[in-house]
């Protein structure tokens, strides 16, 4: 009861306050009106500040200043003038006459920048982990399609790929290395709405989001920043703000650019010629299958260049408006985007068009709503990469055309060996594959201030995902293969849900020492359902819907889904004191459906300190230091990405001689938990001369144990063919992490006309997996049924496995071993001894024949010394895990024009290239690389004896042949190109990421238009790369974002260079 | 001192406000617990008779598929040396079976398979059944699961001798470094699985589901087995007599149980339309080859049967009798109806394949095994 009085009392004060503003209202309409004008300067230099806001306090009245920094505007004597800018401290002056007012603004310190940690905001300078932050200006430079994109290199710690350079294609995030081998994604979280990075789709999840339309980036990358979101932050938490209407004039911005993107450079495969005369040795070895039209190779011209016709210059333009504005109490923001970006690939390309509206209101001064809502439209065509057409126009043969004079596409027509391939340029046009989602974002949310100090927020938000993918093939065929038409379309829909509430109270105990507490609830809850359907026998092409197909062929599917859920409590208590000793504690328990009742709740605890070393008195009279602060943190986290419901037992179904029977699915494990991460940071921010440098090194260590993954088991009791039950998902293993990460912030010149400001990051981690279920255990990353790498415990995840090569035979001395001084090892009866060989099945060295193993094969090396080569030879040949990434980015500005560059890189990573190892043998059909031409040439010593006689054979090439000699099909027992070192590569790079020059438009020609700023400018993206990778581009990523296939370049797709013009308008 | 007072009594109040928010949020308890909706649990699936019922239908075709595949072919047919065929896993007939041949390893892993499959279905009868479901149905599919994993076992014993028995999968989960048991011991497993079977299995059996007689003739041939697998036993003639007594009883039973007859005419046998007959005690059962279900379907159909003989899609075709089998029905040249319904013979017209073409007529100078090959994908309609 007391409570409520004191409420009403609250309510009381408010109306009499209201009433009093009214009977001043005309008090102010007599008041004189005076021009006030002048120029808001930078206080530290002088120079000029564009766009700075003018505000006459209390009001929604104001102006920007110019490009000059100069402002005009009509006022109340006695009204009071706000002058601010983005990161100066504002200045209020009072207005006692008509005339000129010049202010000069004070650079705000970069440490009372306000940001965002998490359920809450905190000043910069009182943060305790490590947490890293680019702004607009960062995400805007360059052509960054995806947030993420604008990530990379920018952030210490944060490693970022794009996993296919596909327009809209997926990426990878690394914050900190690999924490988990289930799920290494992080948590995003926009404007309050949380979402894994995981996805099993080929797009990122950011996908949806209008880069134009975000104002900052913040990365928790330690445990003690991240343990607020509990069992969902060991992968690290990304916190995305969009951009929120400010008091003042509305203004209106434009951004658009066109763009024209190529492929940097072509794969070298072989021309017609080369092709021919490879095509007629082999020929000759095999006995048969010589043709007419390949006799003089030297006369045919290059043939088909199958990647010309596959790639184009491309065309992409992006636009985006966004209105601003608001009054003291009442703010909005709303933006429009729209993305158009074409693929240099033909069949594929991306477009989006979103929308956004955020809108906040003060109702009284204890009460304030607000909403954002954003709708985004994402068209995705993944022909290209679906249907891997790289392969197949590598593999197409260079006398084929593309097109036949009538317009039809050309396929193979001669053909002895009945291979074929089908026409890539048919495939990519011909083929239906895309994608069309909509998604809804919303959040609704109120803060309520009873008491000074006391915030409490109420937030509801989720969001709708309605997805559709489109697929088609029309009937075709080429050669003997014959393709039916068919159709599949399916629909999804995902919804989520999030309903939180928190309060925080904040207040100074005593003097100089400052609490905050904050504790909340929240729930969220998910689902996913989709349906799908599929005919065949269509008559015509030019329609695909299930509709017009053969309805007896029909077939569908269907999942209502399962519903997910999370309830979390937490809390986190800051403490400060002196503003000198920081602490931070946090804790978090969460609840989800992802295990059983034994294990629903896992807690997640962390705490930090840190020491702002330059406010202790005896570091008062050091003038130069900006700032020197010391953190240390230590927090539990959690991860839960496993198997829906894979704790349970589900049945699984199948067809019977009945209809559906159903059987046991899976093992079941009740047991099941949280992965979870124990890490510790260290950091220190250093920044000196008025902040001109900034540095901060952070080094950190990891562990994560119980690690989520299906056990791995023997076959007698799980079936290898997935013909019984799925392994249980068990907590097993553990993975170790550390690293040390640094970034250096400087601004070199700043004077009235010249600025320039260089930022650099580097990031240093090293992986290692020390435990699994059992001692010998390891686990295997394979494409196909080939294994390309081994995680075992010792070592880094996923480093690349496979044989050794260590030469080639080039004659018969080579097939027996030496030793240092080339003579002959002789065994006990006097033999020479064999260098290892390949065994059959039986264990035996296949011998050493024409059809067999030969001069001009590559010799493995035999690891475990058992004088065969066999799967136990096999050994790490490399590690796509990089030993240090980096990033580097000036910003030179001189009077209207601002030049950038923005380097970035990976040094110490390898690459399987497994293009190169599909396309260099020179064993089966279609067309190779061009280094085939380049072959192993086989040389007579005495050209009467036999070509069969090894000690006949040479190879007359030895010292520069590319690959193995060319044996007839099928009858190499060597597998040449079996994984090996051979197609390891170094995958170290340097890239000039952004070259961007901008020019401001001279004030005088905006006036006439009544524009407020007019920026234009030119960038190319990715102009060049400076690596030793032999593929299309060194930054591969990973396939499907898993941690153990990552760096196997399995035709992805390449990063354009894009070159655009874009114009910035404000008004 | 009162401002501490003060500052406590409003946190106390501040708690108070807080905790009303909590406690109105809060989730109920069942919020964590949360099904598939696209799926049936285990907890939930076996709520009525039909339902037991189809928990153990695929124990008749996917459990067995990869042993079903190609090795059953090679362990029997290839070894007997009724028929071979040089290039699908011709290493059965050169003797050149390793632990590395890839379907002898698959065939291993499947009977294995029909194990596991035949545990947990037992163990999710005993615990997850309804009230609705009638102890008829249950001790039925029970029976059921004893009599597919007594035949499994039986398998492994005549292929691989010694084998790792085990009726709770968790124990192998928890640790699969199992040992071997001895053969004596998985005979007297499989015995006691038939056992089980014929005490649970109902005297007729439902919808093609087996009787009690079905137990009855497996327990015939185990115990057969065992008269002559005893301990230092050498030889063929050295048998146990009981056992060959129980033998003759449990067949005796089976024969005279009025259920389960001769068919007319052999080649019948190998009909598609026979596919359920009178003979049938027992059977592997797949589905219609239109599921299109890798798995589900009789895949040795794609290598017995060749394109010429049906619309189903196959490649096979190369398996062919052995000169030691066309000796065998040389040896009666009246004995042309086994031979004919087994083995294409030169020239010779089969009505009942290609119907739609009026039948067929092998054409060739060998003998393609005809056993396996039932005609076209029309024949699924029964008649």
């Amino acid at each position: 009861m007391k409570k409520l009085s004191s409420h009403l009392c609250c309510v009381h004060a408010k109306g009499m306050g209201m009433a009093l503003l009214m009977l001043m209202l005309p008090l102010c309409l007599w008041a004189q009106k005076v021009n006030v004008s002048g120029t808001v300067t930078d206080a530290s230099n002088g120079e000029a500040i564009s766009f700075g806001t003018v505000q006459v306090k209390g009001t929604g009245d104001g102006t920007l200043t110019d490009i000059d920094g100069n402002y005009k505007i009509s006022v109340n004597i006695g009204a009071t003038l706000v002058f601010s800018y983005v990161g100066y401290k504002a200045q209020e002056l009072r207005v006692t006459r008509g005339g000129t007012l010049n202010v000069r603004l004070a650079v705000d310190n970069k440490l009372n920048e306000v940001i965002v940690v998490g359920y809450g905001t905190m000043k910069r300078s009182d943060l305790t982990g490590s947490v890293s932050s680019i702004g607009e200006e960062q995400i805007k430079q360059g052509v960054n399609t995806s947030l993420e994109q604008a990530m990379q290199g920018r952030i210490a710690g944060v490693n970022v790929t794009q996993n296919s350079g596909a327009p809209g294609g997926g990426i990878s995030v690394q914050i900190r290395g690999i924490n988990s081998l289930s799920g290494n994604e992080p948590l995003y979280v926009v404007d309050g709405i949380a979402m894994s990075g995981q996805t099993s789709s080929n797009t990122s999840v950011l996908a949806g989001i209008n880069p134009d339309d975000i104002t900052n980036i913040e990365v928790l990358k330690d445990a003690s920043a991240t343990a607020i979101y509990g069992s969902r932050a060991s992968n690290g938490v990304v916190l995305i703000t969009t951009k929120r209407g400010q008091e003042g004039k509305a203004t209106v911005d434009y951004h658009g650019y066109v763009g024209w993107q190529q492929i940097p450079s072509f794969l070298k495969v072989m021309d017609l010629p080369q092709y021919a005369d490879f095509y007629n040795v082999r020929a000759q070895i095999q006995g048969w299958g010589t043709r007419e039209d390949y006799k003089h190779p030297e006369l045919l011209t290059k043939g088909t260049d199958w990647q010309d016709e596959l790639f184009r210059t491309a065309f992409m333009q992006n636009h985006n408006v966004s209105v601003n504005g608001g009054t003291k109490d009442m703010h909005y923001n709303i933006s429009g985007g729209y993305l158009d970006q074409d693929g240099v690939g033909i069949g594929s390309g991306f477009k989006r068009a979103s929308f956004r509206a955020n809108f906040d209101t003060n109702i009284t001064s204890w009460l304030q709503i607000g909403t954002n809502v954003s709708y985004a439209n994402t068209k995705q065509k993944i022909t290209f990469t679906e249907s891997n057409i790289i392969s197949t126009a590598l593999s197409q043969f260079p006398d084929v055309a593309p097109r036949n004079p009538d317009g039809t596409y050309g396929v193979p027509e001669v053909n002895d060996f009945a291979t074929y391939y089908s026409n890539p340029i048919f495939e990519a046009n011909m083929k239906e594959n895309k994608t069309n989602n909509y998604q809804l974002d919303y959040n609704a949310f109120a803060n309520i201030m009873p008491v000074k100090g006391l915030n409490v927020r109420i937030e509801y938000g989720g969001n709708r995902g309605w997805g559709n993918t489109y697929y088609f093939v029309p009937d075709f065929s080429y050669g003997s293969i014959i393709v039916e038409s068919q159709s599949t379309r399916t629909k999804s829909l995902s919804k989520y849900n999030s309903f939180k509430q928190y309060a925080t109270y904040d207040r100074d105990l005593w003097e100089g020492h400052h609490f905050q507490l904050m504790v909340g609830h929240e729930a969220q809850w998910g689902n996913w359902e989709s349906l799908s359907g599929t005919r065949k026998n269509y008559v015509s092409d030019a329609l695909h819907s299930l509709n017009v197909g053969d309805a007896s062929t029909a077939t569908n599917s269907g999942d209502d889904g399962t519903q997910w859920s999370i309830e979390s409590y937490f809390g986190r208590f800051n403490y400060n004191m002196y503003d000198r000793y920081l602490l931070t504690a946090t804790l978090r328990a969460d609840g989800s459906s992802s295990f059983g009742p034994n294990n629903h709740w896992g807690w997640f605890p962390s705490a930090a300190v840190a020491w702002r070393i330059n406010n202790e008195s005896f570091m008062k009279n050091i003038d130069w230091l900006s700032n020197l602060k010391l953190r240390l943190g230590w927090g539990h986290v959690g991860n839960q990405s496993s198997a829906s419901y894979a704790y349970g037992a589900v049945m699984a179904n199948t067809a019977t001689a009945w209809g559906t029977g159903y059987y046991p699915g899976n093992f079941a494990n009740l047991n099941l938990k949280w992965e979870s991460t124990n890490s510790w940071n260290l950091g220190l921010d250093f920044a000196a001369l008025n902040n001109r440098i900034e540095f901060i090194v952070d080094a950190y260590h990891k562990k994560t144990d119980n690690l989520l993954m299906q056990a791995s088991l023997p076959s007698y009791v799980i079936n290898n063919d997935w013909m019984g039950m799925t392994a249980p998902w068990v907590n097993t293993g553990a993975i170790k992490n550390k690293g040390i990460e640094f970034t250096l912030n400087t601004v070199n010149i700043s004077n009235k006309d010249w600025q320039w400001r260089t930022g650099a990051t580097l990031s240093i981690n090293r992986n290692e997996l020390t435990k699994l279920n059992s001692e010998g255990s390891t686990i295997s990353g394979t494409i196909g049924s080939n294994t390309f790498t081994l995680s075992e415990i010792g070592g880094p995840v996923g480093r690349f496995y496979g044989y050794k090569v260590i030469g080639m035979f080039r004659n018969e001395s080579d097939f027996y071993q030496k030793n240092d001084q080339g003579e002959f090892l002789l065994d006990a009866s006097g033999n020479r001894v064999p260098v290892a060989r390949p065994v059959d099945t039986e264990g035996n060295l296949q011998p050493i024949a024409q059809n067999s193993i030969w001069v001009g094969d590559y010799i493995f090396q035999d690891v475990n010394g058992d004088g065969k080569i066999t799967e136990a030879d096999r050994t790490y040949i490399g590690n796509p895990n990089p030993d240090f990434t980096f990033g580097l980015n000036n910003v030179i500005k001189y009077k209207d024009f601002e030049l950038s560059f923005f380097l970035n890189g990976s040094v110490g990573g390898d690459i399987y290239n497994l293009v190169r190892q599909e396309h260099t043998n020179t064993q089966g059909y279609g067309n190779k690389m061009s280094d085939v031409a380049n072959y192993a040439r086989l040389g007579l010593y005495d050209p009467n004896a036999s070509a069969a006689d090894i000690t006949n054979v040479y190879v007359t090439n030895a010292s520069t042949a590319s690959v193995q000699r060319i044996s007839a099909a099928g009858t190499s027992l060597n597998d040449n190109n079996r994984v090996s070192d051979r197609f390891v590569e170094d995958g170290s790079y340097l890239r000039l990421k952004t070259l961007s020059l901008a020019w401001n438009l001279p004030k005088r020609w905006l006036n006439a238009a009544k524009l407020d700023w007019v920026q234009v400018y030119g960038n190319i993206q990715n102009l060049f790369t400076i690596c030793g990778y032999d593929g299309y581009d060194p930054e591969i990523g990973a396939q499907g974002q898993s941690v153990i296939l990552q760096g196997i370049d399995n035709y992805r797709y390449p990063s354009q260079r894009i070159y655009t013009v874009g114009l910035k308008v404000k008004f | 001192m009162a401002r501490a007072t003060s500052l406590l009594s409003r946190s106390k109040e501040m708690g108070l406000f807080l905790l009303a928010i909590l406690s109105l949020t809060a989730c109920s308890d069942d919020f964590l617990d949360q099904k598939p909706k696209g799926q049936y649990t285990a907890e939930t699936f076996y709520s009525s008779d039909a339902a037991v019922r189809k928990g153990t239908e695929p124990l008749y075709n996917r459990a067995w598929f990869d042993f079903n595949r190609r090795a059953i072919v090679g362990m029997g047919s290839y070894r007997a040396n009724d028929a071979w065929n040089p290039y699908v896993s011709a290493e059965f007939a050169r003797f050149q079976v390793t632990a590395l041949t890839e379907d002898m390893s698959l065939a291993w892993s499947a009977l294995y398979n029909v194990v596991t499959m035949s545990n947990a279905t037992l163990q999710n009868i005993e615990n997850y059944c309804s009230s609705e479901v009638t102890e008829k149905a249950k001790n039925a599919a029970m029976g059921e699961c004893y009599l597919m994993r007594g035949w499994a076992y039986f398998y492994l014993l005549r292929g691989w001798g010694a084998n790792i028995l085990f009726e709770d999968n968790q124990k192998m989960v928890d640790n699969p470094i199992q040992p071997l048991n001895p053969e004596d011991d998985v005979l007297k497993f499989i015995i006691r699985d038939f056992t089980k079977a014929k005490d649970l299995l109902p005297e007729e059996g439902i919808d093609h589901h087996p009787s009690r007689y079905a137990a009855m003739a497996a327990l015939a041939k185990a115990y057969l087995a065992q008269s002559g697998w005893q301990k230092g036993n050498k030889g063929d003639h050295n048998r146990n007599e009981a056992l060959l007594d129980s033998v003759v009883n449990y067949c005796n039973q089976v024969i005279n149980c009025g259920q389960y007859a001769l068919m007319n005419d052999y080649a019948d046998l190998f009909k598609a339309q026979s596919n359920d007959n009178m003979e049938t005690l027992l059977a592997m059962r797949w589905a219609d080859p239109g599921t299109g279900e890798w798995g589900a379907m009789n895949a040795l159909y794609s290598d017995l049967a060749f394109p010429e003989v049906t619309d189903v899609n196959v490649w096979g075709g190369s398996l062919i009798a052995s000169v030691d089998m066309i000796d065998l029905y040389n040896e009666d040249p009246a004995d042309s109806i086994r031979r004919d319904a087994t083995f294409f013979t030169p020239r010779k017209y089969y009505s009942y394949l290609k119907r739609a073409d009026g039948g067929y007529t092998y054409k060739h100078n060998w003998m393609q095994c005809k056993k396996g090959v039932l005609g076209t994908s029309e024949c699924r309609i029964y008649d």
